[in-house]
């Protein structure tokens, strides 16, 4: 559906077809049940689900929310019913909207991750997976993964083994060289960088003489950082071949533009869902004015003309 | 399990912030749509946001703060909440003037009970007075006495009688220095108001501080009444995605406070391991 205007908001993104550049970032958006009594879901280009693993997990001791200057803290802890119920219970009702399902996937061990693959490969109504290597609120595994190359590759290879649906790896940016990981990524078989996971940071409560949150640390999301995001996909978007999945404190259509000018393919919303149930679609809607707005014909048109324009190729060439 | 009414966001139009007691006010918002749908003891998600960002959403204080409603005036589109003020999201709500815009989404959670006969008890400690005066206003409307007792520490910071007497309850108050009403906390005062009760109530529930609720809970199941509490906790969405506002759960794992509350059976929830974790010296926001 056309939200307005003439353009064409199509995109493809490592072989998913996306009717919009608009997902909906992993961690803010459950499995889409809570999220269909504000909106229908079609309207948004697809939904990325709660970090799933293997086994069901409670998650993180509370509290597990603390704000901060421009985002929050969270350390959830990747609470999720496990993959078994997630393929029983959510994909179906996912399913009935018929747009996009991406699952992203956690593990402890590269076995882990292999395994959450091959149980996800044929589900009907799944259209791809993003490999978490990022996430900083889980003991093991998550960020341990990704913050090395080899480790990385490790995961991707297996999760590429293990199935044919298209592969997206997140990312996470609390690393000295985002560039060497992306690139062992895409060598190890990924069909696509998702860029950024959230920032490890702290926050201390002055009144309990404590930090705020029960994990202690938790990461770092909300417009606050979406500065490294963009630097991380503009970088990125400069050594890699494959699409990137641009995110990190994307409030308005305008933010997503950026990304999209710095080099994403598509772009993920995620904290602003949760203080603008609406966000998502919102985003869809002012993207679309913007195309039209400065004469643009396709989304594709935005994704990396920041850098064209930087290397003298010209606006809109 | 009933069915919730639906969800709404709406750009509240601040009527007045009055402060009650020192440290806390009334907020009164004029937003309609949120008014027609509140039940007593569900809460709404409540931001100061200045409109920054495309007109719709704001950066300080980032997120929303889960606020139940203390009146609501379904004919009148407005909603009353009663705030404490501690952090930089309930500081910007007490600095609302008359006019301004809030940013508002609910109602979310499930709401006490109903209490339809008999007699109900209420028991709150400090600011946790906030969801009752609905509460009562609907109990005594079914048919049911209400009697609230209301805790603080001194006199000055006695808060909701006065709204809960509008409501048609009866009210006792203690504080913890005797300068008003009984002298001695809600779980000294609480022993003693239920010897008075002779057939004892039907129902009660509590809502204040985790450390005062736990003894509550153990009083009032002696006394062989099932408990219902209202919790608070620090949240990021209100409704249920992001899973931020999580409590321990009295049969292990969480259960969370925006879904499977804030209401709660008090055997539900293992309030000891609440008090423990909002413990003296952490304070609400």
């Amino acid at each position: 559906m056309t939200p307005r205007g003439g353009a064409d908001l199509e995109v493809n993104l490592a072989g998913i077809r996306l009717a919009n550049p608009v997902l909906v970032a992993s961690g803010t958006f459950g499995y889409g049940r809570e999220m269909v009594r504000w909106f229908d879901l079609r309207r948004v280009g697809g939904i990325i689900t709660k970090g799933t693993t293997l086994a069901p997990r409670a998650g993180n001791p509370p509290p597990r929310i603390a704000e901060t200057p421009a985002g929050l803290l969270n350390s959830i802890g990747l609470e999720n019913p496990g993959v078994d119920a997630v393929v029983r219970e959510e994909i179906p009702f996912l399913r009935e909207f018929g747009i996009p399902v991406i699952v992203n996937i956690a593990g402890e061990t590269v076995e882990e991750y292999a395994a959450l693959a091959a149980k996800l490969d044929r589900v009907e109504g799944v259209a791809g997976l993003e490999v978490n290597v990022s996430c900083p609120n889980v003991r093991a595994g998550g960020m341990a993964f990704g913050t090395d190359p080899l480790a990385t590759a490790a995961v991707v290879r297996a999760v590429r083994n293990a199935t044919s649906l298209p592969v997206m790896v997140k990312l996470t940016p609390n690393v000295t060289d985002i560039v060497a990981i992306a690139r062992a990524a895409q060598e190890a078989g990924a069909d696509a960088i998702s860029l950024i996971n959230t920032l490890k940071g702290l926050a201390i409560d002055v009144r309990g003489h404590r930090p705020l949150l029960g994990a202690v640390t938790g990461g770092l999301s909300g417009p606050a950082i979406k500065p490294v995001a963009l630097r991380m996909v503009w970088e990125v978007a400069g050594a890699i071949d494959v699409p990137i999945l641009g995110c990190g404190g994307i409030m308005t259509g305008l933010d997503a533009v950026e990304f999209l000018m710095a080099g994403a393919s598509a772009v993920a919303v995620g904290s602003a869902t949760l203080v603008d149930p609406l966000a998502a679609p919102r985003i869809v809607e002012e993207i679309a004015a913007y195309l039209e707005e400065e004469g643009f014909a396709r989304v594709g048109d935005l994704v990396g003309l920041a850098r064209r324009t930087l290397a003298g190729g010209g606006e809109n060439s | 399990m009933r069915k919730l009414p639906d969800w709404v966001q709406e750009a509240g139009r601040v009527l007045a912030w009055r402060e009650v007691v020192p440290g806390h006010g009334r907020l009164d918002v004029r937003a309609p749509a949120l008014a027609a749908r509140a039940r007593p003891g569900q809460f709404a998600m409540v931001r100061a946001a200045p409109a920054l960002r495309g007109g719709a959403v704001g950066m300080a204080p980032f997120l929303g703060r889960p606020l139940s409603f203390f009146d609501m005036d379904t004919t009148g589109g407005v909603v009353s909440f009663l705030v404490r003020v501690t952090g930089e999201g309930t500081r910007a709500l007490a600095a609302c003037r008359p006019g301004d815009v809030l940013v508002l989404l609910g109602p979310f959670g499930n709401g006490f009970p109903a209490a339809n006969s008999g007699t109900l008890l209420l028991v709150a400690g400090g600011v946790g007075v906030a969801p009752f005066p609905p509460v009562a206003r609907a109990a005594v409307s079914a048919g049911a006495r209400v009697t609230a007792l209301v805790g603080a520490r001194s006199a000055p910071l006695v808060l909701g009688v006065r709204e809960l007497r509008d409501a048609g309850a009866e009210v006792v108050v203690c504080t913890e220095d005797g300068s008003r009403g009984r002298c001695g906390m809600v779980t000294d005062v609480l022993p003693q108001l239920l010897d008075g009760f002779g057939a004892g109530p039907s129902a009660a529930f509590a809502c204040g501080p985790p450390a005062m609720l736990a003894p509550v809970a153990r009083l009032l199941e002696q006394a062989g009444l099932e408990l219902h509490v209202s919790l608070e906790a620090r949240m990021g969405c209100g409704f249920g995605v992001c899973r931020g506002c999580a409590v321990p759960a009295a049969r292990g794992g969480y259960l969370h406070v925006c879904q499977d509350g804030p209401v709660f059976p008090a055997r539900a929830v293992d309030l000891e391991a609440v008090a423990r974790l909002w413990g003296a010296g952490t304070r609400a926001r």
